[in-house]
């Protein structure tokens, strides 16, 4: 499959980018190649290469060898929005100039639908077979090809999506004669580290499920993010994975396992008491995991994601860019940023130090 | 773009949602650090909080040297904001200008900043060096002292006085802080440290204490208003404690475009309108299908305007009529009838 193309006008680029000048100066400043269209529009790619220029980074700096965050979208209900909002916050954080990988968690392989794949006809390598492979031993092993099962969402390595199909669901029945099966996950990110280690952030979209599987993806990240719906069944549901949570650092403690997690409210809706009320509850019971930023109910997220005509799925920022939905996105995308550190190919280790006070 | 964000902090400020701990309500929850960024869009990557001062800890690595006391030239990539700026917004404009100016006439005043975990973090020249990251400098002048906290925390506060263009809340948070960190104790301190008058000084303040929902429009858009018009806000709310959703309305109109001395009159015309209104609805008369009088009985209780809402009805005859009716009951009352203007 080719990348999908897509780009933003000049406006939001100028806000994606962090410019802070007028919209004179960054047309003058940063344009961008004619595309044919009769607006500017900017790419993923642009505006990597732009902030790079801003932060006078040469173009080809990357990332030291190590793991980069891994934002772990995790609920022990279904239906809280958690592909949903996998899925924006990784289309924006690839349109804030990250290079960004998803990896589809769910043997219901919704987040692969929501960008234009159709699981049941095209032949998907998932992760539960990466990691089945990565445990043969010695004699049966043969090198996994990770590149080869990841497939382009955006051009230049800037979006790009680990898929995953039904056949996901029999993971747990040979996990659970795995040694040491909860580190499975963590262990083919350590073997193939050069491959993900090119991405500035992991985004994991996991099953609603508390299974083997879900519970090897989460022990890979350091905190989880929750997203809930502030109405009664997801908030009880928020206790459960917070006993799973406890449950997993219990048992790991010795391995130096400290998971935390991090709620995110979605599909709020002010003139509904009930809600209001619910997330009183929440902000009462987690008062310092709540993030600031609430996503509104917006039912532009289920206008994009239909699942019998996967070809025109996609992201809110891809089809509806100046909606509710889309500034709710970007505002959480930039508090996760903040919360979880992630960088533009670690800006920290490779600070060019010109003698010159001006970039060529 | 479109309708501003709802933030769970906001909520809880609007009296909304309520956390039942009785703690500040004001206090920004966590993921809620947007508010101690100062720039509406920030370079996320560069963003990173000083947790305390270990300044002199981190000072030990190889840039020690660059610490003394004439200028030197440090990374622009190494530089972070300082927690302390009071600036919410910084014009694009204004940052276009002094870019121009730095490229055309080179960079005169160097930016202070301190060390603070292995970052440089600005003391002064916020607006300087956005305007070096948009010219793609990889270096720029800058004085690097050894402060605490504190010292970092007032001089921050100082020197954003001098520069340009504060407004008025961004004035008010500044002074606010100034009290509760106890750089200054009483508000005629804070005047004399900032070296702005007195009434000022009170007219910031009293911004901070309007409603929850103003405070919270101003926290949008800190140019909303200055301290005076805050004044008449404040005067309005103590006036009218039940008109309070037309007060909202007004300020509402100003984030709209309204200018800000347009604002007390409209919003004593709308609780005038309010009070006028009080008389009564329009009733509607219609054949079934539609509409073809309305009546109305005015304010004074003393006359009732009938409205006739189709063309081809003949007014003339319908006057008649209506006067033969009237003269019919002048003969049962004994007193005058109420006079009717019929249009």
């Amino acid at each position: 499959m080719s990348a999908r193309p897509f780009g933003v006008k000049a406006r939001l680029a100028q806000e994606l980018c962090g410019f802070t000048g007028s919209p004179k100066a960054f047309r003058e400043k940063y344009n961008v190649t004619d595309k044919g269209q009769y607006h500017r529009i900017y790419t993923a790619e642009d505006i990597r290469r732009i902030r790079m220029s801003m932060l006078s980074l040469s173009e080809d700096s990357s990332r030291e060898k190590t793991v980069p965050p891994i934002l772990n979208f995790r609920m022990a209900k279904g239906g809280t929005g958690k592909t949903t909002i996998c899925g924006n916050v990784a289309s924006a954080l690839a349109m804030m100039g990250h290079k960004v990988l998803m990896i589809d968690g769910d043997p219901q392989a919704s987040l692969t639908g929501l960008f234009g794949i159709d699981w049941v006809s095209e032949e998907i390598t998932h992760i539960g077979d990466l990691m089945n492979r990565n445990e043969k031993k010695e004699k049966d092993f043969v090198d996994v090809d990770v590149k080869a099962a990841i497939w382009p969402i955006y051009a230049g390595g800037m979006l790009d999506i680990l898929p995953a199909d039904i056949t996901l669901a029999d993971t747990d029945s040979w996990l659970m004669g795995a040694t040491n099966r909860e580190f499975v996950f963590s262990r083919l990110l350590k073997r193939y580290v050069e491959v993900f280690a090119q991405y500035d952030v992991i985004l994991i979209d996991s099953a609603p499920s508390t299974s083997l599987l879900t519970n090897t993806l989460m022990t890979a990240c350091k905190t989880l993010l929750a997203v809930v719906v502030p109405e009664g069944p997801s908030t009880k549901a928020l206790e459960i994975l917070d006993s799973n949570v406890h449950e997993l650092n219990s048992a790991f403690a010795d391995a130096g396992l400290n998971l935390d997690y991090h709620v995110i409210v979605n599909r709020y809706n002010q003139t509904k008491k009930p809600h209001n009320d619910a997330l009183s509850k929440l902000v009462s019971t987690y008062p310092d995991r709540i993030n600031d930023t609430i996503v509104r109910d917006f039912i532009g997220f289920v206008r994009q994601n239909d699942a019998f005509d996967e070809k025109n799925n996609g992201p809110v920022l891809e089809k509806e860019p100046n909606s509710v939905g889309a500034r709710d996105v970007l505002d959480l995308t930039k508090s996760l940023i903040r919360m979880f550190d992630i960088k533009l190919a670690d800006v920290n280790s490779l600070a060019p130090l010109a003698s010159v006070g001006r970039a060529a | 773009m479109s309708r501003p964000g709802i933030k769970v902090s906001g909520l809880v400020a609007s009296g909304k949602v309520t956390a039942r701990d009785g703690e500040d309500l004001r206090k920004p929850l966590v993921g809620s650090k947007s508010t101690a960024s100062p720039s509406g869009v920030d370079l996320p990557t560069l963003v990173s909080r000083p947790q305390n001062s270990d300044a002199a800890s981190t000072s030990k690595d190889s840039r020690v040297a660059a610490i003394r006391d004439d200028a030197c030239k440090i990374p622009v990539i190494e530089i972070v904001d300082s927690p302390y700026q009071p600036r919410l917004k910084y014009d694009p404009e204004e940052i276009d200008r002094l870019s121009e100016t730095m490229d055309t006439a080179a960079h005169a005043d160097p930016i202070k900043v301190r060390m603070v975990n292995g970052k440089y973090e600005l003391i002064s020249g916020h607006r300087r060096i956005r305007a070096a990251r948009s010219l793609g400098w990889t270096e720029i002048d800058a004085y690097v002292e050894e402060l605490t906290d504190r010292e970092a925390q007032a001089k921050t506060l100082l020197l954003a006085v001098g520069s340009v263009g504060l407004n008025d809340y961004e004035y008010a948070l500044m002074f606010a802080t100034a009290l509760k960190e106890g750089l200054c104790k009483t508000q005629r301190e804070v005047a004399s440290y900032f070296g702005q008058s007195t009434v000022k000084v009170s007219g910031c303040l009293d911004m901070l204490k309007l409603p929850a929902k103003i405070v919270w429009m101003l926290d949008s858009k800190p140019d909303l208003f200055g301290y005076q018009t805050g004044a008449v806000i404040k005067k309005l709310c103590a006036d009218y404690p039940g008109n309070l959703v037309d007060i909202e309305r007004g300020v509402q109109r100003l984030i709209e475009g309204a200018a800000q001395n347009s604002l007390k009159s409209w919003v004593l015309q709308a609780i005038k309108g309010q009070a006028e209104r009080g008389g009564s609805e329009p009733s509607l008369i219609t054949n079934g299908r539609r509409l073809i009088f309305t009546t109305k009985i005015s304010a004074d209780q003393r006359s009732i305007v009938v409205n006739c809402k189709v063309p081809d009805l003949d007014i003339a005859a319908f006057e008649k009529h209506l006067q033969a009716w009237l003269e019919l009951q002048a003969q049962k009352v004994s007193s005058a009838a109420p006079d009717e203007p019929a249009s």
